[in-house]
């Protein structure tokens, strides 16, 4: 648990300092959601407080202080919720959950950021969400396989 | 269990709600920019090691593009120059009397003694020999062999290349020749004649090869020869030899054979350059083209024939 806080550290700093570099028409894949949602999934509630304290770092270096924050412990809290629901070794549910979360976290962010138009949405959100969802699919197998390691 | 984590969850809920409401005031944002600068040499850091691999990623494209742009320049200057030389080259054949034949050097005797060059005009392109080679500036050489497709060009600078030349500003005579480390030479001018520095010499047209007029070099030295009969005058090329990548050819005009005619066979008058290099038609064999030379002499003899030259058409009649 403390490894997956420390990659959370770890990919919070690359998220607001390097990650503009891998930008595919401006669009950037969110890392720290994406390690959100697997700290939800497979670890329950840990993943509303990561989702809490990573969205409080993200925000001091956004635009409007306290959104990323919440919608992290949204996403964490419901995620987790979930969790013990279904059986969470099925790429597609991550794929799903990846896909949703990133669509729903943009979404409140952007609008609270400016006025949402189709062609933004179009173009930033949604395209962001799938490119978030492809890296997250990648960061999920790796995660999984050293948690499966670990509890073996 | 969940119902702790369902409490902590509306507590962080609130807290979030007051962070952005704190956050619109001026203080929140002061703060919030106060505590982002405690982290920020951290992202610096972060930074500074990936920009450092894609700086020299970056590095190693710029320096290929750098090589090749450095190469395009390469090209595109050696294009300019070609085209300047072209456009001077078109110029010249615009203004010029002479017809011309345009030529480029292919390669240079490497031997200091032996000033020749190969050109890749030859006898398809109707040049011969003795041709006399000429650039925009002046004087170059003259064609000595010829193959169908190159001939080779005895240049000014050759030991033993000479042409007949005469003082522009009076007419005063004189033989060039090249004499390695003295260069350009004009000799044969006699001590006492009135030839100054920075006279232009020019061919005279003696000899047969060269036309009246073209433009040699220009006095650089006057010194008196061994014999003391003679000046020895330095010319400065007007061609300058090392540079020069284009030629022209002067195709000789039929006038200009037509002086020079000096073969004769009892009652008749060939053209001894035209029977040596043109293919003429016979009227007694009408099917085929046959050298001059391969008539029997005969033939030649009890016919009033009409030879026909492909350019131009010179009648044969007895004397």
């Amino acid at each position: 648990m403390v490894k997956l806080w420390i990659l959370a550290g770890i990919f919070c700093v690359i998220q607001i300092s390097v990650l503009r570099g891998v930008a595919i028409a401006q669009i950037t894949p969110d890392i720290v959601l994406v390690v959100v949602v697997y700290t939800a999934l497979f670890h329950e509630k840990a993943g509303m407080w990561l989702g809490f304290a990573t969205g409080i770092f993200i925000d001091l270096y956004s635009s409007s202080l306290g959104y990323n924050a919440l919608m992290g412990t949204i996403i964490g809290y419901g995620v987790g919720k979930l969790s013990g629901r279904v059986y969470k070794e099925i790429p597609l549910l991550w794929l799903i959950l990846l896909f949703v979360s990133s669509l729903v976290h943009d979404v409140v962010i952007f609008a609270s950021a400016q006025e949402l138009s189709y062609r933004f949405f179009g173009r930033y959100i949604f395209f962001g969400a799938l490119y978030t969802t492809a890296i997250g699919l990648i960061i999920f197998y790796i995660l999984r396989k050293f948690d499966v390691r670990r509890i073996r | 269990m969940w119902k702790v984590a369902d409490r902590w969850f509306f507590g962080l809920i609130v807290l979030c709600i007051i962070l952005i409401g704190i956050g619109s005031t001026e203080f929140g944002k002061k703060t919030q920019i106060r505590l982002g600068s405690i982290f920020s040499p951290l992202n610096s850091w972060v930074s500074f090691i990936f920009n450092e691999f894609k700086i020299r990623h970056e590095n190693k494209v710029l320096r290929a593009k750098v090589s090749e742009l450095a190469l395009n320049n390469q090209i595109l200057r050696s294009s300019q120059y070609e085209n300047e030389k072209l456009f001077d080259l078109l110029e010249f054949k615009a203004r010029t009397e002479y017809e011309l034949i345009a030529s480029r050097i292919v390669s240079r005797d490497p031997n200091p003694i032996s000033g020749t060059c190969l050109i890749d005009k030859g006898l398809a392109d109707e040049v011969r020999k003795d041709f006399p080679v000429i650039t925009c500036d002046g004087v170059y050489g003259k064609v000595t062999e010829v193959t169908r497709e190159n001939a080779i060009v005895q240049t000014i600078s050759d030991f033993n290349f000479r042409v007949a030349c005469m003082n522009l500003r009076n007419g005063i005579q004189g033989i060039m020749r090249w004499e390695g480390g003295k260069g350009c030479i004009l000799g044969q001018v006699r001590v006492n004649s009135d030839i100054q520095i920075g006279d232009s010499i020019v061919t005279s047209g003696l000899g047969s090869i060269f036309p009246k007029g073209v433009a040699v070099g220009k006095v650089r030295e006057i010194n008196v020869d061994k014999t003391k009969l003679f000046y020895e005058v330095t010319l400065e090329p007007t061609c300058k030899l090392g540079e020069i990548e284009y030629v022209f050819i002067v195709k000789k005009k039929p006038e200009r054979l037509e002086k020079s005619t000096v073969y004769k066979t009892p009652g008749w008058e060939i053209y001894q350059k035209i029977e040596e290099e043109k293919i003429v038609q016979s009227p007694l064999k009408k099917s085929e083209k046959v050298k001059m030379s391969s008539i029997p002499k005969e033939e030649r003899e009890e016919f009033p024939i009409e030879f026909e030259v492909k350019e131009p058409t010179i009648r044969l009649q007895p004397q």
